[in-house]
């Protein structure tokens, strides 16, 4: 073989391996990556350490997860036990700032969010373990599980979607719990220590970040789609189409039409619609999705009655056989139960403010409590109970009030 | 050069494989021997690492542009061609021709793509300003093709929920939204650490 054929192979050899990676990957080259640790890889470590119960271990893990608060029988140890790596990995991920889950924000409305379930699976074995510890008495330890935990739950919920966001509270509600079990059985030092770390968490971004980023994702994907149907289709009065096969990608089998007069309207609304009418649609569609930022943004108190406004304007652009509000059909589509979040949201902002002011009253009794309020919400109501004590708020966008109930020392 | 080419053209290969970490184990220790004593070709193996090194590297220095690159190798083959007249065919010349063109096309655009000097790219989660009050998405170096229809959205493959899964779960209630994600967690599962396992199937 001569001289240039072997640098030519050579050649070949690493161009598709580099520069081609290069061209289509997201990652930053390895030895770049290398350098900056990421917590996320560590997580997923963790993830896969998970041990996978059967049989009768199973179900009493099972049991004993359901709740945040219920006694743990000495049984538990020896199954605790064989989550060791996993959450070995957890606290070793606690100590990296950076964590990226390189989700792929341009697959939009197909994004895939396989961390969360597991984040969710690691934080339930880590409380596990926390209450464990709690009981034996251990309280350094626990209260470095659950703050592990915490941490987690803030490094899901740095991706700003509302689906991250719900999880990040989801955990740390029950993160929120176990520590309420157990602030009794704690230091004045650890409550101060505890204080202090549950002030200084990641922040994470907002509901209003969640919708931005929402709205950009969703709107950047179907212009893509819309561009490369309507190149692919080669007809201007294609728009019907177009929909179609983007209600398929988005919604699934296809449009729920509530009756047969709905059914018949948007097959009408179909035959007519024009590929410029789609794009008008989906520039109304990002128009909505800043509309609805905007009212997440409000305060507690204006938002219901704002989001009743918007949902009930968009609602009756279903029943319109106008042309103008024909052109909402993707906003219709599309638009995430954002409401809700943001109720979500509000509980859970005042849940935290529970869990501090609990502290507070762990530290220095009730008497510093009288005038207590969560900002932008109300008054804080305290109430001695057999088992300990509760704390009450009203979040203003939400039915229910938000109920802290704090366990008395064993 | 004439007599090195002539005395180590079986050399040629292995050492250009070896440069670019291709050569296998078992041949190396051979290739090493024959550099420990062939000042020429332990040269030639220098110049070709360093050059593989700095295209593996991804940041290529300013002395590595497409143009040096281009003249490298052609200077490389200008440089044996009339020394050793070669009883190739015309179609080889063609093909050898086309496809060095086209590797040296992916590798211009790869030094497009990352510009010298650039600083590595930052990690591409969006980034929340201290107080979650701000947020940005590092966008792509390249803008992403159009989406790829998914058979089963917005559930791709059926077993791997999509955000918007997620999204319509949520507005349907709050039990499908849970038994998604509980749905989700199970579908996601990693085989047991075997060691000994993986070291047999490595090294059977």
């Amino acid at each position: 073989m001569r001289c240039p054929l072997g640098l030519f192979l050579a050649g070949l050899l690493l161009t598709p391996c580099v520069a081609v990676r290069s061209l289509v990957a997201a990652d930053p080259p390895a030895r770049d990556a290398g350098a900056s640790p990421n917590a996320a890889v560590i997580y997923w470590q963790a993830f896969a350490a998970l041990p996978t119960l059967e049989g009768d271990q199973k179900a009493r893990y099972e049991a004993a997860i359901k709740s945040t608060t219920e006694p743990l029988g000495d049984d538990l140890g020896p199954i605790v036990a064989r989550f060791d790596t996993a959450l070995r990995e957890l606290h070793r991920a606690r100590g990296v700032a950076t964590c990226d889950w390189n989700l792929n924000y341009d697959n939009g409305p197909q994004l895939l969010l396989p961390h969360l379930q597991k984040a969710r699976d690691l934080s339930r074995a880590a409380l596990l373990r926390a209450r464990l510890r709690f009981a034996a008495q251990a309280t350094d330890d626990a209260l470095a599980d659950v703050a592990a935990v915490l941490n987690l739950a803030r490094d899901c919920g740095r991706s700003p979607l509302l689906i991250s966001l719900l999880v990040d509270m989801a955990i740390e509600n029950m993160a929120m719990e176990v520590l309420a079990g157990n602030l009794a059985s704690l230091s004045p030092s650890q409550l101060d220590r505890l204080a202090s770390a549950l002030k200084t968490l990641p922040a994470t971004p907002s509901a209003v970040d969640c919708m931005r980023l929402e709205g950009q994702i969703f709107g950047d994907w179907m212009e893509r789609f819309i561009d490369a149907e309507a190149a692919r289709l080669n007809d201007p009065q294609a728009g019907g189409k177009i929909l179609e096969a983007l209600y398929k990608q988005t919604n699934g089998d296809g449009p729920n039409d509530a009756n047969d007069a709905d059914a018949a309207q948007r097959r009408k609304l179909l035959e007519s619609v024009t590929v410029a009418d789609v794009q008008e649609s989906l520039r109304r569609l990002r128009a909505d999705y800043a509309e609805a930022a905007r009212i997440a943004g409000l305060p507690a108190a204006e938002r219901p009655g704002r989001w009743a406004e918007f949902e009930s304007q968009l609602a009756e652009t279903r029943k319109s056989a106008q042309r103008e509000d024909a052109l909402r059909t993707l906003s219709l589509m599309v638009l995430p139960a954002i409401a809700k979040v943001t109720e979500r949201v509000d509980q859970f902002q005042v849940r935290q403010q529970l869990l501090l002011l609990a502290i507070q009253v762990q530290q220095h009794g009730p008497d510093t409590l009288p005038g207590a309020a969560v900002p932008e919400h109300g008054p804080v109501e305290y109430q001695k109970t057999e088992s300990g004590f509760e704390l009450r708020c009203q979040p203003k966008s939400a039915g229910e009030p938000v109920v802290l109930r704090v366990a008395a020392a064993r | 050069m004439t007599d090195h080419l002539i005395n180590c053209e079986r050399w040629q290969e292995p050492i250009s494989l070896l440069a670019a970490g291709c050569l296998p184990t078992a041949e190396e220790a051979e290739v090493r021997r024959h550099l420990a004593g062939c000042a020429a070709c332990a040269a030639r193996f220098t110049e070709l690492a360093a050059l593989c090194a700095s295209v593996s590297r991804g940041r290529p220095s300013a002395a590595v542009q497409a143009a040096a690159i281009r003249d490298r190798w052609n200077g490389a083959a200008l440089d044996v061609r009339p020394r050793r007249p070669v009883r190739h065919t015309r179609s080889l010349e063609v093909w050898l021709g086309g496809a060095l063109a086209a590797s040296l096309l992916i590798a211009a655009l790869w030094l497009v793509h990352r510009r010298p000097g650039e600083s590595p790219p930052v990690l591409r989660e969006p980034w929340v300003a201290a107080g979650g009050a701000k947020s940005g998405t590092e966008r792509a170096p390249l803008l992403p093709g159009p989406p790829q229809p998914l058979p089963n959205a917005p559930s791709a493959g059926g077993t791997q929920p999509t955000l918007r899964a997620y999204e319509l779960a949520l507005a349907q209630s709050d039990e499908a939204f849970e038994a998604l994600l509980e749905r989700h967690g199970e579908s996601i599962v990693f085989e047991p650490y075997n060691p000994n396992s993986l070291l047999q199937e490595s090294f059977p």
